[in-house]
């Protein structure tokens, strides 16, 4: 008889942002270590989660695919309790995607029907990134949509769309694998405006996708190779690199914030630039939060 | 002896049909390497079908969006094959930009450190990365309409190496090209230096 173990993921924290989903992977990283092929029950709990941002909502998207895709058997998702965040999650189209691949405790229907809050400001649902058509698709969706909702000058609208457009074309161009995109814009309660960006793809990584070109990459940490391709003209290849390079220059423009975490490490890049060693998950997770005021 | 003049009265650069880049790409926003790879191809192409001394106006009419990546491709990749002779003697110059994508050509072309021409209304200007000292150069020139390595040494008072290194300098960039006047009568030739406009 095959033997089945069941395997249940709840994260630590109730607020899911880049930080505490390096928690997940942690936990996660057990399951991805596992033999492939053995058929394993695996649940995602998320009913105490509070808040999900849109890195969160891209990062769980591939771990969903990528444990149903390694263990071959639908994990099961338990939706948070809190309506305002699984109506959050409806409104992002969380539920429609993973939907296809796990099964949601309650079924999709219940699960998309709650309330979600009036004010969600959704400006990019969760949108898969297969081709060069959704990358299209995705930015004209952003000129609409920026330029009709938000307050920003048109320059700043072009820096924000560039972002998008160059994060997404990294994955089509790299990755090898295809992946998300989400944007979702905040108010805080003093009235500051921001916006936050998730991108991410559960395909080769950055130093793997450098070592094509750069052989000794081999050699390079991980966090090496992620502060290389920040760099300018630096690519698998020649000539070009200039995608993560403009992305860098368009957040300190924002005076922003990005974390980009591709294997062992997630890299952060604000008033300061840190490292972390982080557990490790395939491909590249990016997450950038840009200030409403600033970027003219 | 007598300074044959042999240069035509009206020595300008041929002005090709323009190239509309939104009608090569059949759609209004740009994306990607790719697909500024296939433009560029489009955009050598036709270069190589014109005759010597033309001028080939690349239409952004259209255009909604274009980005850094597929701006490089297009425009800075095109410059750099104007600039290393490939294709000798054409010339390209950008025209119904709007201002965001002119500002992400400026931006491709910056991070490059090269630069082109861009039209606007009537009015030529040079649009990404120039040292100071060619941009006054490029802009007495254009001011003139044409000029000598004389004239600029006299505007700048420089040595005339130096006035014959920047006028080069441009004319590698694409931003001027040269006319024989005639012979000096000393033994070597004349030249006359016109923008490309």
């Amino acid at each position: 008889m095959e033997k089945r173990i069941k395997m249940e993921l709840k994260p630590a924290e109730e607020k899911l942002t880049p930080i505490s989903m390096d928690g997940l992977f942690q936990d996660f990283s057990p399951v991805w270590r596992r033999t492939p092929g053995r058929r394993k029950k695996f649940i995602l709990n998320l009913a105490d989660v509070k808040f999900v941002d849109p890195y969160a909502a891209v990062a769980m998207c591939l771990l969903i695919e990528v444990v149903a895709g390694r263990l071959k058997a639908r994990p099961k998702i338990i939706p948070p309790q809190a309506d305002t965040v699984t109506g959050y999650l409806g409104r992002l189209g969380f539920w429609n995607h993973i939907g296809l691949v796990a099964d949601i405790q309650g079924g999709l229907e219940s699960a998309n029907r709650r309330l979600f809050p009036l004010d969600s400001d959704v400006l990019l649902e969760l949108t898969p990134i297969r081709n060069a058509k959704d990358v299209k698709d995705i930015t004209k969706h952003l000129l609409k949509i920026i330029s009709a909702n938000l307050e920003y000058s048109d320059k700043s609208i072009n820096k924000i769309t560039n972002l998008i457009s160059e994060l997404c074309q990294n994955i089509l161009d790299h990755s090898t694998a295809a992946g998300w995109a989400t944007a979702q814009r905040y108010v805080h309660a003093d009235g500051t405006r921001f916006l936050q960006i998730g991108v991410a793809d559960a395909g080769i990584g950055i130093k793997e996708s450098l070592r094509t070109r750069y052989p000794r990459a081999g050699r390079w940490t991980h966090q090496e190779a992620i502060l290389k391709a920040l760099q300018k003209d630096f690519s698998r290849f020649p000539k070009r690199g200039l995608g993560l390079y403009m992305v860098q220059r368009i957040v300190e423009d924002f005076k922003g914030h990005l974390h980009l975490r591709s294997g062992d490490s997630r890299v952060f890049l604000g008033k300061t630039q840190r490292g972390f060693s982080v557990d490790w998950f395939p491909g590249v997770q990016a997450s950038i939060s840009l200030s409403e005021r600033a970027g003219a | 002896m007598k300074l044959v003049k042999i240069m035509e009265m009206d020595n300008k650069l041929k002005r090709a049909e323009a190239l509309a880049i939104a009608s090569i790409a059949g759609t209004e926003v740009l994306n990607g390497r790719e697909e500024g790879r296939k433009i560029f191809d489009k955009i050598v192409q036709r270069l190589e079908s014109l005759s010597v001394d033309t001028l080939l106006p690349i239409s952004f009419e259209g255009v909604k969006f274009l980005d850094y990546s597929c701006a490089d491709e297009i425009i800075c990749r095109t410059v750099s094959r104007i600039r290393s002779r490939d294709i000798d003697s054409r010339f390209i110059i950008i025209q119904d930009a709007s201002p965001t994508v002119e500002e992400n050509i400026l931006i491709a072309l910056t991070t490059r450190e090269t630069c082109c021409l861009l039209e606007r209304g009537n009015k030529v200007e040079v649009i990404g990365k120039i040292s100071e000292p060619l941009r006054e150069t490029y802009t007495f020139a254009l001011k003139k309409g044409v000029v000598t390595t004389g004239e600029v040494e006299k505007e700048f008072g420089l040595k005339v190496s130096a006035c014959s290194n920047r006028l080069a300098t441009l004319e590698s960039m694409g931003l001027i090209y040269k006319v024989e006047e005639g012979p000096t009568g000393r033994g070597g030739k004349r030249y006359l230096f016109r923008v490309v406009s």
